[in-house]
């Protein structure tokens, strides 16, 4: 048993610790932890004159969104602006009428949504959309689908080598549950758990998917300040830590202009404007769409 | 489902591996040996009655668990369960008639037809839902019996055809009832097993995944159309072992042994038994039986207090007693027999205490 115990924490940190290697390497070399020169960073998901019209309402009209390597990108615009439509093109859950989505210089938009999953593209939702019959820990593991090697025969059989790969899971659960500090939580089932709770649990079954980008639509909206302030420093810490590039949609001002690199703002499906926060700021477009042009 | 709420105090888990185990205390595990034992023991108490009864709970359990993985765990209806028990049935007086085949060849082909034609009819589960779903799964009884009724020449048509039991497996002779229950209740166990580290491995995570939230299911990498078509595919594999086994054990095969309404109350009692648990679906199928036997011995009680009218009352007992047992859950414990289990161990973990 501690044979195999200490084969699945070897595995562990081949798979699991390259946050903490690069944080590492950083502080030997004295190198920044993230490169400060936005221009210089590899584009890693371009969204290129996205179109998408739902009868005459044209809820996107020529969006074109570019995530670079290791930065929050906010999303924000008025009730209404599209956002999260265009988290839905990205994602392959509407279909865009014009326009074409590329991860790394490969074409994703015809793809059915888990495929992109699968390629590292993973997203929350507005509304919490959690496994609610099943516990904390196993909304987590279910969020590991395809990275589990093994099919339903050996699944049903249970023979040894899917034992192995389910505590090797299960191990993997634990650490995110330990980064999310949901340990109190993490026998409980999650229909039963309060709303901020909920949230962070999505949140760690997105990380269970070892997403290359993750797309967090409104992670903070109707939380109080110091659920708030959690979520933000786990979002920084994921992007931190993690390297990955976040996509977020918020409402909170006072968030999206801390947490930010960039800001992108959409209005009635255009975009409207793009740069980092102080800009954006002072942009009297943006200024205009959100207290009306007076 | 949930991981840590069943254990005693006390119960430290030193890696992952005991994290996950079903039974974790060795007092569960001696209970669950009992259990098995006790099993075995049963038909050497029992009488003939009683061993009959005890094989067709055995069978109706399979049959149960395979609309748990369907209705319970992936949340498809399925209004023909009882049909694609009927095919298994067929499956094995069919290739026994035609072709003389043995009766452990025909087992295993048994449930893989059934999951065939199952999974065919699972087709329309990836564009319906509910209600819509429930009567799509409806026309999979009528093509399977109007199949079976209408082709004569295979089926010998609504006369039905006889079936062998299985032949004698090292100087074991199936033609005794006794034995032959021995060899249901352990193909039981085996299923039992298969159905238990199904919902706890990956595809049985993918189906919960996909009863509770299907938009984020597909969102988070599982591919729906292809878990849709595998609960079906694998709850029909259970309905024909089942199917098969219950044939064998009349030696005969007829189309009146899954009507309609046996696919009906196959889902009335998985709401007794509770929705979404392996425990669920053998309380279920115990209950259907035993108040089937109940109600067959109550009949003649009702003579007295019916006098004549009796007569005409008895063919409707059965369908009154189950109808009520089934409206007395769903008021009452919606999540059914498996909940109040739950609740009965929760708080003799905690007796002294109320909460």
């Amino acid at each position: 048993m501690t044979e195999i115990t200490g084969d699945i924490t070897k595995k562990r940190e081949q798979r699991y610790s390259y946050g903490l290697m690069l944080l590492r390497e950083c502080i030997e070399k004295k190198r920044p932890l993230t490169n400060p020169n936005v221009k210089e960073r590899k584009v890693l998901l371009r969204a290129e004159n996205i179109s998408i019209a739902f009868g005459k309402l044209q809820a996107l009209n020529n969006v074109m969104v570019e995530v670079k390597e290791g930065e929050i990108l906010a999303i924000i615009g008025p009730n209404g602006a599209g956002k999260t439509c265009l988290l839905n093109v990205i994602s392959g859950f509407y279909r865009a009428q014009q326009g074409d989505v590329y991860m790394e210089e490969k074409k994703i938009t015809h793809l059915s949504s888990h495929k992109i999953a699968e390629l590292g593209l993973c997203r929350t939702f507005q509304n919490i959309a959690l496994y609610t019959g099943l516990s904390v820990t196993d909304n987590i593991i279910a969020g590991r689908h395809p990275h589990i090697g093994y099919n339903f025969v050996t699944g049903m059989i249970y023979f040894p080598w899917a034992n192995k790969e389910e505590a090797f899971q299960r191990a993997i659960a634990e650490d995110i549950i330990d980064f999310l500090e949901l340990e109190h939580v993490r026998g409980s089932v999650v229909g039963m758990l309060a709303y901020g709770l909920r949230k962070r649990v999505e949140l760690g079954r997105a990380l269970a998917l070892e997403p290359r980008i993750l797309l967090l639509d409104e992670p903070m909206a109707g939380m109080n300040l110091d659920e708030k302030e959690d979520m933000a420093r786990f979002i920084i810490d994921i992007n931190e830590f993690l390297k990955i590039p976040i996509v977020l949609i918020e409402h909170d001002m006072g968030v999206v202009m801390d947490i930010a690199d960039r800001i992108v703002v959409l209005d009635f499906g255009n975009k409207i404007a793009e740069g980092v926060p102080e800009e954006i700021k002072g942009n009297p477009k943006v200024i205009a769409a959100y207290l009306g042009a007076g | 489902m949930s991981i840590n709420i069943n254990r005693p105090c006390g119960t430290f888990d030193r890696n992952y591996f005991q994290a996950k185990e079903i039974y974790r205390t060795p007092l569960r595990k001696i209970l669950l040996a009992l259990l098995i034992i006790g099993m075995y023991l049963l038909p050497f108490l029992a009488g003939d009655y009683g061993i009959s009864i005890l094989t067709l709970i055995c069978a109706f359990i399979i049959g149960m668990l395979g609309l748990q993985i369907i209705t319970g765990y992936c949340g498809q209806i399925s209004i023909g369960h009882a049909a694609f028990m009927g095919v298994g049935m067929y499956t094995v007086g069919i290739l026994q008639r035609h072709f003389g085949l043995n009766f452990w060849i025909c087992l295993p082909l048994a449930g893989l037809v059934p999951m065939f034609i199952g999974m065919m009819f699972g087709v329309p589960a990836l564009r319906m839902k509910g209600l819509y779903l429930a009567f799509a799964t409806l026309a999979a009884h009528f093509v399977i019996v109007y199949v079976i009724s209408n082709w004569r020449s295979v089926t010998n048509g609504t006369d039905g055809m006889w079936m062998k039991r299985p032949d004698a497996f090292f100087g074991i002779d199936f033609k005794s009832d006794r034995n032959y229950y021995l060899l249901v209740l352990t193909i039981t166990i085996i299923m039992t097993y298969l159905a238990t580290n199904l919902a706890r491995s990956k595809l049985g995570r993918s189906f919960v995944a996909v009863r509770d939230n299907d938009i984020a299911a597909e969102v988070m990498g599982i591919n729906i159309a292809y878990t849709k078509i595998m609960a079906f595919g694998i709850g029909c594999f259970f309905a024909g072992i089942s199917g098969a086994l219950g044939g064998a054990y009349y030696e005969y095969v007829n189309i009146e042994w899954f009507g309609l309404d046996d696919s009906i109350w196959y889902l009335g009692f998985l709401v007794v038994g509770g929705f979404g648990s392996i425990f669920g679906a053998i309380a279920g199928a115990t209950v259907w039986k035993i108040m089937d036997e109940f109600s067959t011995l109550v009949t003649p009680l009702a003579e007295i207090f019916l006098g004549g009218a009796a007569f005409y009352a008895s063919a409707a007992f059965s369908l009154v007693i189950y109808s009520l047992i089934i409206i007395v859950f769903l008021v009452l414990e919606p999540r059914g027999i498996a909940h109040r289990w739950e609740m009965v161990k929760r708080s003799y973990r905690l007796h002294p205490f109320p909460y």
